[in-house]
């Protein structure tokens, strides 16, 4: 066995977490930072909790650029290099979901290498070394980004999705605080939460997968299966509700070591397609193909699908062999997504998105074009996307 | 193993090369299952696969009959093995081209949908030159070679043994 693991992130996690944030650019040789983030934070009053940490650290916010879209594009990015070089700024601070984070993460690498453009970035381990410091602050409990070395903009001129990959796109800094996704709307929590859960599952999964991985996807998966329903359920939870978010919080940003370390697989290639193709949110893709994908998944690896079923909570034996353990874990995971899925009115049908038999094919070629499928144990045929489309009509 | 007891990496390296750029060569234009997978790519598309530490290139452009030589042009796409043991593993068959990727043995310039393209294309054409055996080891979902698939090697090593394809 060989692989290679990165986890140069330095993680602050816990409450009151974003008050550290000036500290820590100072540290990584930051004075005038650019925050990049969207509108919908703004309006959220995060960033005002941002500035509430900068006066208190006696500083002042020098740059904000609020104008990120939900899609991250190629001329929101070049924006804000426009608005960095006009102010001057030597850091990136981050503060929002995985379109905010990735942006961020090409704005830093593309000041680091000045003048260099965005397409001669495109790739896997080819970018030049990042200068400029990063720090990101989460604002859901999905994505991930805030510790993977990846990043997906799309390409408005090509109508593609550029996919990068490297260590210089892994921030310096990621901090974790549950304030940050308090205002998350019950629908967003979960359907986050649930890619978090995809990207350990099938990370766990994954060719690439190793000793460290499956310990983070493995962990990652007992927290979110843990305190996803009490977030949901946040009136009738008994639980610190701040206690629920942190657990989260830190159960997603495991999921994205592992998945940053050994990626996803066939259920992300589908979930872009779809994504792509009919605009369905990210994470209520995944959790339609989650376990169509893995049932298919599991007759190619039935022994590390039979591991997961210790990672659900409550479980300390099984009897039978890894395929009856395996399958054991796909019943419960299951009703795991069902129960989910209706307490955040989360449509279960493709068709719920406006899916007919016209994009069929377009969803199938770029499912398989999707670079998602190259670490998965099973091979994305046309069959395989056929098959798992037919289940979730 | 086989990168400590082969001597002399990169000689062997440019037989593999030279093999397999052949083989490419023939069978993207005779092989309808490689034509159909690189029919996802434009003609005039230019990939090389480059060895880090060793001076060992391949360049080719896609035309709408096949592959040819690229020479010098500039590639849309390049595959860059970290090192010649890396390279040695995929191209003798003994690592496949997802557990290169997986094992960071492989980096990408370029869009990698076009990569995941070129990785379907050289899968099929080590399901072509390769015997089952291997084929079984690299492919995830492998099945028996078909009785085309033989004859269709037959044609290229007896081909390969006669100089006679072009590039």
């Amino acid at each position: 066995m060989y692989y290679e693991f990165y986890a140069s992130v330095k993680i602050l996690s816990g409450d009151n977490a974003i008050f550290n944030i000036p500290n820590e650019l100072e540290r990584v040789g930051c004075k005038s930072p650019l925050i990049v983030t969207d509108k919908g934070i703004v309006d959220a009053g995060l960033i005002e909790k941002i500035e509430i940490a900068f006066r208190d650290a006696k500083r002042d916010v020098y740059a904000i650029f609020s104008d990120i879209p939900q899609e991250t594009s190629v001329s929101s990015i070049l924006r804000a290099l426009e608005i960095a070089d006009k102010k001057g700024v030597d850091g990136i601070l981050a503060v929002g979901g995985g379109s905010v984070m990735d942006s961020a993460k090409l704005i830093s690498v593309m000041l680091s290498c000045g003048g260099c453009s965005i397409r001669d970035l495109v790739g896997v381990e080819t970018m030049p070394e990042r200068v400029v410091p990063l720090v990101v602050v989460p604002t859901t409990c999905g994505t991930g980004s805030e510790v993977t070395s990846v990043a997906v903009i799309f390409d408005q001129e090509s109508g593609r999705k550029m996919a990068f990959a490297g260590s210089s796109l892994l921030p310096d800094v990621a901090v974790l605080d549950g304030e940050m996704i308090a205002s998350l709307p019950v629908k967003l929590t979960a359907s986050s939460a649930m890619d978090a859960l995809t990207h350990a599952i099938e990370a766990h999964l994954s060719i690439q997968s190793n000793p460290i991985s499956e310990a983070l996807s493995e962990k990652a998966i007992a927290m979110i299966w843990e305190n996803l329903p009490d977030a949901i359920n946040r009136r009738k939870s008994k639980r610190d509700i701040n206690e629920v978010r942190m657990n989260l919080l830190n159960a997603a940003t495991m999921a994205g070591m592992a998945f940053s370390n050994s990626m996803v697989g066939i259920v992300h290639s589908l979930a872009h397609a779809v994504g792509s193709v009919l605009h369905i949110p990210h994470g209520e893709a995944v959790m339609l193909f989650l376990v169509p994908g893995l049932e298919l998944v599991t007759q190619k690896t039935p022994e590390k699908m039979a591991k997961l079923l210790f990672s659900v909570p409550g479980i300390r034996e099984f009897s039978g062999n890894d395929m009856d353990r395996a399958n054991r874990f796909l019943f419960l995971l299951d009703r795991f997504v069902k129960d989910v899925r209706s307490a955040a009115n989360i449509p279960c049908s493709l068709k719920d998105y406006g899916f007919d038999e016209s994009v069929r094919e377009k969803v199938v070629r770029l499912a398989m074009l999707d670079g998602s499928s190259i670490f998965s144990p099973l091979s994305l045929t046309q069959d395989v996307a056929n098959r798992m489309i037919d289940r979730v009509l | 193993m086989i990168c400590e007891k082969i001597k002399y990496k990169e000689s062997v390296l440019r037989v593999l090369f030279y093999v397999f750029r052949k083989a490419m060569v023939f069978l993207s234009c005779r092989d309808d299952k490689i034509r159909c997978v690189m029919g996802e790519i434009p003609d005039g598309f230019v990939f090389s696969i480059k060895v880090q530490y060793a001076n060992i290139k391949l360049s080719m452009i896609k035309m709408s009959d096949g592959f040819i030589d690229a020479q010098d042009s500039k590639a849309d796409l390049e595959l860059i093995f970290v090192n010649p043991c890396s390279a040695l593993l995929v191209f003798s068959g003994i690592l496949s081209q997802h557990e290169a990727f997986a094992q960071h043995r492989i980096f990408i310039r370029g869009d990698i949908s076009d990569a995941l393209v070129l990785t379907s294309a050289i899968e099929r054409l080590q399901e072509v030159i390769f015997p089952s055996f291997v084929v079984k080891r690299l492919k995830k979902d492998a099945f028996g070679k078909e009785f085309m698939d033989v004859l269709e090697m037959l044609r290229f090593y007896s081909s390969l043994a006669l100089i006679k394809t072009r590039g």
